[in-house]
């Protein structure tokens, strides 16, 4: 049994959410999600004070409708309680139990997280964060990863509204835009209190989302002593550096900087594995288009079959000649 | 104050995934067979209850119970997780049909939290929830018991009566304080790797006898199920073989540098 398409895509922006870099992504994504289907696009930019030119950016991307919503109440860094909060006030009235909506949120712990509580609340069905939606006569396919990303899984839904939180795409405006209207609301529901305070953790650090340059390490590494000599790489790039889950697990970097299935998505345009040996998992955080450069010992690892250039070296015999070669910005001798 | 670790366990990365496959309608099967563990996200749940029984003044009055959710190698599962001492450890039966819809999985916890003999305070579950879930579980399973959500905490403590919990937000940490009840995900960290058993408190588990909770057929039907289910290798990517670079050491670093200074971002 299924719920048939969509009558509707609604695409839920929270615009102050550090985590997403370009928060009319996921407008792109439900116009792609939508493709010829002949059914209309809504996007509800939420934020404290979001700007005007989004609204004007979501229709000329070819929204069908924008609404942009306002609360000064609103916490920034954002707490989704809060968001829940006020995507209620404008939801609840139309959405609630309605079997023809898809709504879309964007991938990362805030849209998730929404995207869960928001079925929760408008007795909908969470399809979770999927990869692909594909809308078939018998209703939407959801097309996600499981097992730590070693397999794909395609999920069906007996009913909506439909929650699913996806990764926004680059969008081109329209020449001319949509006829849509934007329209703006300033809400005023009550928002739960948010008793949060915040401390520096150390050196700022560059974000991974969208960094061009990652410099990455892995297991391999064997231990916090060689992360030093990747940030000297990172920093000689003008990159940032990432680790894989076993590497957080060991405290080696922070969770901030775990790029994979269950960390960061990151799209660099070169992407230096070191001592990775490229689970799936892991590589399901790095984008598609990106150029893989590998250092590990093992030749038959799985990074050499996605990467790019490989070399094939126990990583000290490599990395701490590389970071000093990069630091000093000349040649070094080659044999 | 009363702490419940909700665990579900994974198959072991370490194997691969022969077998699993689309059995039924709504069912993928096979993964039961494969060696399973906690995972973790499983396991920094599991720490941060014990740090918070470490740190209470009087680590008696703090009872933490574990359930386990699914019945593949339970038994085995739950005697490691009962080495550290807990009020209780025990796994129920999530049937194979609710694992993709967190929110069938979800009512099937609640009830697994009415059947304890302890009130729950505080309920830490990783931030995924085993082998099918993404993250939907635990908001969806605070939205059923109508409590608070902490979504991604890397260290909860209890101040004054309160929940302090500790999350990374870009590159701060950010302190919350709120009350019990709540329902916090759990993300890895160094501070919650999990620690190993004392050898006396394993020998001791291995005495103990363990039992399935005794739960009342599922409350809900899953509204979400799978239709097709593939195993992934790797995933596609652009671009032609890979070149490696031979030679010696010397010669590897110098065409990797050559290399990366093409790519270097100008500031």
């Amino acid at each position: 049994m299924s719920a048939g398409l969509p009558s509707r895509i609604c695409a839920l922006v929270p615009a102050d959410d550090a985590d997403v870099m370009d928060p009319l992504g996921l407008v792109a994504t439900a116009l792609a999600v939508r493709g010829e289907a002949r059914i209309p696009v809504q996007a509800l930019v939420l934020g404290r004070a979001p700007a005007a030119s989004l609204g004007r950016d979501a229709l000329a991307l070819g929204a069908d409708e924008v609404l942009v919503l306002s609360h000064a109440g609103l916490a920034v860094p954002v707490q989704a309680e809060q968001l829940l909060a006020a995507f209620l006030e404008v939801l609840s009235p139309t959405a609630q139990g309605d079997g023809n909506l898809l709504a879309l949120l964007p991938a990362g712990a805030i849209g998730e997280e929404l995207a869960a509580r928001l079925a929760a609340r408008l007795r909908g069905a969470a399809l979770g964060r999927c990869t692909q939606l594909a809308l078939s006569p018998e209703g939407v396919v959801a097309h996600r990863a499981a097992f730590a990303g070693r397999a794909q899984v395609d999920l069906v839904s007996e009913g909506g509204p439909l929650f699913a939180a996806m990764r926004g795409r680059k969008g081109a405006a329209r020449e001319p835009a949509g006829n849509g209207a934007v329209r703006a609301l300033a809400l005023s529901c009550e928002l739960p209190g948010a008793d949060a305070s915040y401390v520096e953790a150390g050196a700022k650090m560059a974000r991974l989302e969208g960094a061009k340059l990652v410099v990455s390490g892995g297991r391999g590494i064997g231990g916090p002593e060689g992360f030093e000599l990747l940030e000297r790489i990172a920093a000689a790039l003008g990159g940032v550096v990432g680790g894989s889950l076993p590497t957080v697990d060991a405290g080696w970097v922070p969770v901030a900087r775990q790029v994979g299935q269950s960390g960061k998505f990151v799209t660099p345009e070169v992407y230096v594995a070191i001592g990775i040996s490229g689970t799936p998992q892991h590589l399901a955080g790095i984008g598609p288009d990106t150029r893989i450069v590998a250092v590990n010992s093992d030749a038959e690892a799985n990074i050499f079959k996605v990467a790019d250039v490989g070399v094939v070296a126990d990583w000290k015999d490599v990395v701490p000649a590389l970071a000093e070669a990069l630091a000093a910005g000349g040649a070094t001798g080659s044999a | 104050m009363n702490i419940v670790v909700l665990l579900a366990g994974i198959a072991d990365t370490k194997w691969p995934l022969r077998g699993v496959e689309l059995a039924a309608a709504g069912v993928v099967a096979g993964d039961e067979k494969l060696p399973r563990k906690l995972s973790p996200f499983d396991e920094a749940a599991l720490e941060t209850a014990l740090q918070l029984r470490d740190a209470a003044a009087d680590p008696s009055q703090l009872k933490i119970s574990a359930v386990l959710a699914g019945t593949a190698q339970a038994e085995a599962i739950v005697r490691h997780i009962a080495s550290f001492r807990l009020h209780r450890a025990t796994w129920i039966d999530a049937p194979a049909t609710h694992r993709w819809d967190a929110q069938a999985l979800a009512g099937r916890l609640v009830q697994a939290l009415a059947a304890l003999d302890t009130k729950p305070d505080l309920v830490l579950a990783g931030r995924e929830f085993g082998d099918c879930d993404d993250g939907a579980l635990p908001p969806q399973l605070a939205e059923a018991l109508g409590w608070r959500f902490v979504a991604l905490a890397q260290q909860v403590l209890l101040e004054d009566g309160k929940l302090k919990l500790r999350r990374t937000r870009g590159s701060a940490d950010e302190w919350l304080r709120l009350p019990a009840p709540l329902v916090a995900s759990v993300t890895n960290d160094k501070s919650n790797r999990l620690r190993h058993p004392l050898m006396k408190n394993v020998m001791a588990a291995k005495r103990e006898s363990f039992a399935a909770l005794a739960l009342p057929a599922p409350a809900a039907a899953p509204r979400v199920s799978p239709r097709a289910f593939r195993l992934q290798e790797a995933p596609r990517r652009q671009g032609a073989a890979c070149r490696m670079i031979d030679g010696t050491s010397e010669r590897k670093v110098a065409e990797l540098a050559a290399y990366l200074r093409q790519w270097k971002v100008e500031a």
